[in-house]
């Protein structure tokens, strides 16, 4: 079962969201705020496998310092960032510190929620791959560095 | 020094064919007992042996004269006679209104009430009198027998010498006349008249010192007007007045230029074209008239007889053109294009050329500094206009992205429970109690959608006011009664000041922003508390703790008061930025609304509680002067102080 952590202050957000998760057999945790996200973060036994967060809570750079505090902890957890009208920029932006993706909130005629759970999907799928390659990589290493 | 007009030169001819020679006049005779002034003669009696009178009639600028030029001019007379072999003198000065010439200081004795405020109409005698001859000449005249003077009229029976000479100013205009006398025949000769000449040069500078004064003092006073006047209409119609005064004119008059017209339209008028201000037609078109000219060729014109002149189309003039003597009038020039035409007229006053009609130098410099100080009021009003709309823009489109995404957020969280109502009624996994919490939360979720429409909409709206004559007590009070939910554990009270004047404001957008203040109070204690509403007239020191400096206009005051945790001190700008919220509910425009309500009636709204000490916002509304009190209604700021009726309590 993979670990998702779910980060939006719209608590009907949130709620759907950890609902829909849930049923595609994520263990979702949730919060509404920025501090407590970089708690959960910070002190989760094992780290999160995703992590979707909102772009734009108490700061326009929430989402920004929650992936800084998600890749501080593990450089292979992936990050989605849930971006409403207009936050665009901020959302690549993530991209380019290293989120997986970004998922626009109000696309007309798409059931993000959809395209959410997808994309959780694609992202755990990425996550599996690299640490795939790593854990072969360090496999290969011990073999040079035994055999 | 004498200014010749053509047509006149043979009326100001200093030939000698009058005769007498004292310009004052003769209280026997009819003809100058007319010219008399009525109030000239009501001045109190002088007293001691100087005797120095002020003709109250005369409303020149040489009446505000500074004391210590009004004692240089008496100490001049005192000289003059104490230096001359002469046993009386007198200083007579040119009313420029009138045309007079008015004996002003007088020494020596046997003068009486009439003597020393006698005035003479010299436009109408011609070279009457040895004074009036000076005046009209420009000349000093010396005269060692009057009895067989031509010009000389008996006025005291015991002068046998005369010796007079003409103050002159500046502009090379005779301004009034130095006169002494001598029982002595033959007593002056041609030293006494070069000193006496040159006591009459002093005395005509401290003239023009004192006139300059004036002008002065009339800049300043424009000058001041400019920083505390926001009203253009207030300025234009002190610029006018101002003007009109200090030249001085007949008509002082502001044509502005209306872009959507195309005409310079009168915009207002110190004088007789006043009645016409308003009037759609008092226009004129570019190039039209003397105006128009002047506001075609941003030019200035200055002439004299203006309905002479080629361009005169008398639309609007100020006297019959007959009367019309010198006209002036200078472009108002904005920084890229035409902005107006200041005017002036000044009546035909004299067919003497020792009084001419015609403006001078100075008095077009004056007119082209009023003219550019005019010029910066208007543009400083078009660009607070212009930052006014451009900073609202910019608020709206930040208020729309925020709007956007706000409702974005809220629509996404509303998707996901229909998501999750869709799944569960798709497959019949559904059990009363979950769908209906679901259907709670997708309405939840509506309203608040609504709720940030409706917040947005009185935002953009906030500016937007049908003001008509209200009365603040009974919108306070309807407020105040509709807001306070029934189960509050607020107390909630009201002191309004009785007979508070009616203004002139919205009375439904008052409502929402005191029911803003009011919810606001309550909802910053929860655990119960005071709120209280307050009216009165402001008093000095509010205008000056909200606005930072002292306001001259009447406000009414509303305070609302709460025992909340009040507002911290770097917040207490802050709270009225929109989207500042410490709510969870709405988007933070609440303050930011009300502001937008109160200034747009011209008010301010300010937080000057002490912090922890609850919060006290305090409104000022200007009384508009629309606004006529309410009968038998003072509003004497003693009233505040009484305190009034405590209308309402809420439970509990």
């Amino acid at each position: 079962m993979s670990k998702v952590l779910v980060i939006d202050d719209e608590e009907d957000a949130r709620s759907a969201l950890q609902r829909r998760l849930q049923r595609e057999g994520h263990e979702v945790t949730t919060t509404g705020g920025e501090h407590e996200a970089l708690d959960l973060i910070k002190r989760s036994d094992t780290p999160y496998d995703v992590v979707l967060t909102d772009m734009l809570m108490e700061h326009p750079d929430s989402g920004l310092n929650i992936l800084k505090a998600v890749v501080s902890r593990d450089l292979f957890t992936e990050v989605i960032v849930l971006t409403a009208y207009g936050n665009v920029a901020n959302a690549v932006e993530c991209m380019k510190h290293g989120a997986f993706d970004y998922v626009e909130k109000n696309l007309p005629g798409v059931d993000v929620y959809d395209l959410i759970c997808l994309k959780v999907d694609q992202a755990l799928e990425q996550r599996r791959s690299t640490t795939d390659t790593i854990r072969k990589l360090e496999q290969f290493r011990n073999k040079i560095e035994h055999g | 020094m004498l200014r010749e007009r053509p047509g006149e030169s043979g009326e100001t001819n200093p030939v000698l064919q009058v005769r007498e020679s004292d310009p004052v006049l003769l209280p026997g005779r009819a003809t100058t007992n007319d010219r008399l002034s009525p109030s000239a003669l009501s001045k109190p009696p002088p007293q001691g042996d100087l005797e120095k009178t002020v003709a109250a009639a005369l409303a020149e600028p040489i009446d505000e004269m500074l004391p210590e030029h009004e004692a240089l001019l008496t100490e001049t007379l005192v000289q003059a006679v104490e230096a001359l072999p002469a046993n009386r003198g007198f200083l007579a000065l040119v009313d420029l209104r009138t045309g007079e010439l008015a004996v002003r200081f007088t020494l020596g004795e046997g003068w009486d009430q009439a003597k020393r405020t006698a005035r003479v109409p010299i436009s109408e005698q011609v070279g009457r009198g040895i004074t009036t001859q000076v005046a009209t000449t420009g000349k000093p005249y010396r005269c060692g027998n009057v009895l067989t003077d031509p010009y000389y009229i008996e006025f005291f029976s015991d002068v046998r010498s005369e010796l007079a000479v003409p103050l002159i100013d500046r502009s090379g205009c005779t301004i009034g006349v130095l006169n002494v006398e001598s029982p002595e025949y033959e007593s002056f000769n041609e030293q006494d008249e070069r000193h006496l000449m040159a006591l009459a040069n002093r005395a005509a500078l401290a003239l023009s010192l004192a006139h300059y004064q004036a002008r002065e003092k009339a800049l300043i006073e424009i000058g001041k007007g400019m920083s505390s006047e926001t009203d253009l209409r207030e300025l234009t119609s002190k610029i006018t007045k101002v003007t009109t005064e200090i030249l001085p004119a007949e008509d002082c008059s502001i044509f502005l230029w209306n872009r959507e017209s195309g005409k310079l339209v009168l915009a207002d008028s110190y004088g007789p074209l006043s009645s016409h201000i308003g009037d759609p037609d008092a226009s004129y078109d570019l190039g039209y008239g003397l105006t128009g000219w002047v506001g075609l060729h941003r030019q200035s014109i200055r002439i004299v007889d203006p309905a002479k002149d080629p361009r005169w189309k008398g639309l609007y003039v100020e006297l019959p053109p007959k009367e019309l003597g010198a006209f002036l009038a200078v472009p108002i020039c904005g920084h890229e294009e035409l902005l107006g035409v200041l005017r002036a007229v000044r009546r035909h006053r004299s067919s003497q050329a020792f009084i001419p009609d015609e403006f001078t130098d100075a008095d077009e410099d004056i007119m082209w500094t009023l003219a550019s100080q005019i010029a910066i009021s208007i543009e400083n009003a078009h660009l607070m206009d212009r930052v006014i709309v451009s900073e609202r823009m910019a608020a709206l489109g930040e208020m729309s992205a925020r709007t956007a995404h706000m409702m974005g957020n809220a629509i996404f969280g509303i998707k996901g429970q229909i998501n999750e109502f869709e799944f569960l009624v798709a497959d019949d996994l559904a059990d009363k109690a979950t769908t209906q919490e679901l259907v709670e939360k997708i309405k939840r979720g509506i309203f608040r959608v609504e709720e940030m429409l409706q917040e947005f909409r009185d935002f953009v709206r906030s500016d937007q006011i049908r003001p008509v004559r209200v009365d603040l007590n009974s919108v306070v009070e309807q407020a105040a009664r509709e807001t306070l939910p029934a189960d509050s554990k607020v107390v909630l009270s009201l002191s309004l000041l009785r007979e508070l004047p009616l203004v002139k404001a919205d009375p439904s957008k008052l409502h929402s922003a005191f029911a803003e203040l009011i919810e606001n109070a309550v909802a910053e204690q929860p655990n119960g508390g005071r709120c209280h509403v307050r009216t009165s007239l402001a008093e000095p020191r509010d205008l000056n703790e909200v606005y930072g400096r002292p306001l001259e206009k009447p406000h009414l005051k509303i305070e609302f008061l709460d025992e909340g945790p009040g507002v911290q001190r770097e917040n207490k700008i802050k709270i009225f930025d929109p989207f500042y919220s410490t709510k969870a509910k709405g988007m933070g425009l609440g303050l930011s609304i009300v502001q937008g309500i109160i200034q747009a009636h011209k008010g301010t709204i300010k937080e000057l509680g002490d912090e922890g000490c609850g919060a006290r916002f305090v409104i000022l509304l200007p009384v508009n002067g629309e606004s006529a009190p309410r009968k038998n209604m003072s509003i004497s700021p003693k009233q505040t102080d009484c305190p009034l009726h405590t209308l309402l309590e809420g439970e509990t």
